[in-house]
């Protein structure tokens, strides 16, 4: 089971190094789903460790799933019309608010 | 076994369904249905005062007896967050009928603007952590798309932070959730009490609990966490700015820290380090970062951080005068930043401009709104006899009564400092001379006046009813988390 978990955090952290390290909208966005991936990966385990069939956890991941898919394709539409705005994907350039 | 939690929930949505329907055929369903729907969930929630206040619970249960199913609660905290929620919005969707006529599209805007209130609204009501957790998700999602509604830069820039933060905010609270849910085989909030009461913290729910406070940390913006909240708040078109700052962070992040800390881990010395030190520092580096800022909901927007700051330290003085001044301060801040977002967004709309530099002298063409706003500053600045005095006194009271004096320093200095920056605020907009090209502004339409008048007539009337209002809303509230803490 060890190793499984130690996945789930490697995806996370990724995810997470993605989101902080980036400067490209769309690899920002794409941390954002593999830490949406993980989550909902490490709920089915622990679901499985605690050996339930159709239960809570899986509910729960369901639900990660579509709350991440509803978040990732606003982010996606605000993406695509920031680069209708700006030009430009890269966030070091997207700098009006300041202070 | 009641039929009125579901109504708040029914309500919003409903609306939003209505006006989806209904927008091609009938132009203004939109401000009728939202206001209707709005003036709707105030009436339900004052209803409910005189049950639930007196320490009943009126709870829905839907589906399974266990975690699966729909569970609804409503105690006097809930029943207080549920009220402040329903007075702030129908000030906002009033204000939205003029205001938004600046913006296309105004029927999306109130089937978004239902949504999140539906959203805020399940919060408050969860019986359990799902619930808990499907209610922020609802509301953040329309929330990030109502940032977006201008969809020019500054809005699309905002919006885009927004969203980045609050994901990582909601991924971090559903692995806490479900770490919680595997140690203790429950999600119900009372359950849980009672399954960890009395146990120490094993190191999973340790994590679980670090993972909760980041999560809903950065919900509410505290300190650490706080660099999407002056962005998403000061771009929002203004009736959402006020519920944003008002209501959204609260009920979306402090209300979830409320219930996590006080109901379902015990408070214990070290959680109450921890919240008063965010609080004191949110309070103080919020304050400082306002007093630099020019643009005017820019300002308004750190002063968010700042208030939330002394709620957060109320709270974790953990003493029954702590908790009370933190709740206190809450329903105040609501009302008097719900206010001044709406003083400046019609400052906005009439001169076009809210850098403060380039305004002044609108007392005399504005009077509505230099009133209102000098009522809104000196409550937030803590002046006798309004609202926000009384509840900062308390707070400065519990902690010197407990025994921080340090923090109640921290607290009296961030209040004179506050006071500075709406000096500032009110020198630059409303005093002073008239610039040539502001010569023709007129006051505000009508229905954007009213919410003004009635929120300001709010801030007073709770300053000198203030041991009515305690005493019937708010102790209430504070013993639900007193008699879980003790």
């Amino acid at each position: 089971m060890i190793p499984v978990y130690v996945l789930c955090a490697i995806l996370f952290l990724t995810g997470i190094y993605g989101v902080v390290a980036k400067k490209n909208l769309i690899k920002i966005i794409i941390g954002i789903s593999l830490m949406v991936q993980s989550v909902a990966l490490l709920l089915l385990i622990l679901g499985y460790a605690a050996g339930e069939v159709g239960g809570l956890f899986q509910t729960i991941g369901l639900i990660t799933m579509i709350g991440g898919l509803a978040v990732m394709s606003l982010m996606i539409v605000t993406a695509v019309r920031l680069h209708e705005k700006y030009g430009t994907f890269d966030i070091s350039e997207i700098r009006r608010l300041k202070g | 076994m009641s039929i009125f939690p579901l109504l708040f929930v029914i309500i919003p949505l409903a609306a939003a369904a209505i006006i989806a329907v209904f927008y091609r055929v009938w132009e203004r369903s939109g401000d009728v249905f939202t206001n209707v729907a709005n003036a709707a969930l105030l009436v339900l929630s004052l209803a409910l005062v005189p049950t639930v206040m007196k320490g009943e619970i009126i709870s829905y249960d839907w589906g399974h007896s266990s975690s699966l199913g729909i569970h609804f609660s409503i105690d006097s905290l809930s029943l207080l967050m549920l009220i402040t929620i329903s007075v702030i919005c129908l000030a906002a969707s009033l204000y939205s009928v003029n205001y938004m006529e600046r913006y296309t599209s105004k029927p999306r805007y109130y089937i978004l603007l239902m949504l999140m209130i539906a959203g805020m609204n399940i919060v408050p009501l969860a019986a359990d952590l799902v619930n808990l957790y499907i209610g922020i998700e609802i509301a953040a999602v329309a929330c990030y798309a109502l940032v977006a509604f201008g969809v020019e830069h500054e809005y699309l820039e905002a919006s885009f932070k927004y969203q980045i933060m609050g994901t990582v905010g909601t991924l971090c609270i559903l692995p806490g959730i479900a770490f919680l849910y595997r140690m203790t085989g429950s999600l119900n909030i009372v359950e849980l009490h009672g399954i960890l009461a009395g146990q120490g913290l094993t190191p999973i729910l340790l994590f679980s609990a670090i993972l909760l406070l980041c999560g809903l940390g950065l919900k509410a913006a505290y300190m650490p966490f706080h660099a999407w909240l002056p962005d998403a708040h000061s771009t929002a078109p203004s009736p959402v700015s006020a519920i944003l700052s008002g209501v959204f962070i609260k009920v979306i992040g402090l209300y979830g820290m409320i219930r996590v800390f006080f109901c379902i881990f015990e408070m214990t010395t070290t959680i109450s380090w921890i919240l008063m030190v965010f609080g004191s520092i949110s309070l103080l580096l919020g304050v400082f970062l306002a007093l630099g800022q020019w643009d005017s909901k820019r300002l308004l927007a750190y002063h968010s951080i700042s208030q939330m700051g002394y709620i957060l330290l109320g709270l974790g003085i953990a003493t029954p005068l702590g908790i009370l001044g933190g709740l206190f301060h809450l329903v105040n801040h609501a009302l008097f930043k719900g206010l001044l977002f709406l003083d400046v967004g019609s400052v906005e709309m009439q001169t076009g401009t809210r850098e403060l530099k380039e305004l002044g002298g609108l007392n005399q063409k504005m009077p509505v709104t230099g009133i209102t706003s000098a009522i809104a500053s000196l409550s937030i600045s803590g002046f006798p006899p309004f609202n926000g005095f009384w509840s900062k006194l308390i707070i400065i009271i519990a902690a010197i009564q407990a025994g921080y004096p340090w923090f109640a320093a921290i607290a009296a200095i961030g209040s004179i400092l506050t006071m500075a920056s709406f000096l500032k605020v009110e020198k630059y907009i409303f005093f002073g001379s008239l610039p040539e090209k502001l010569q023709k502004v007129k006051e505000a339409p009508m229905l954007m006046c009213i919410p003004m008048v009635l929120l300001a007539a709010l801030c007073l009337g709770i300053g000198i009813a203030f041991p009515w209002i305690i005493d019937v809303f708010i102790r209430p509230a504070a013993d639900v988390l007193l008699i879980l803490g003790s």
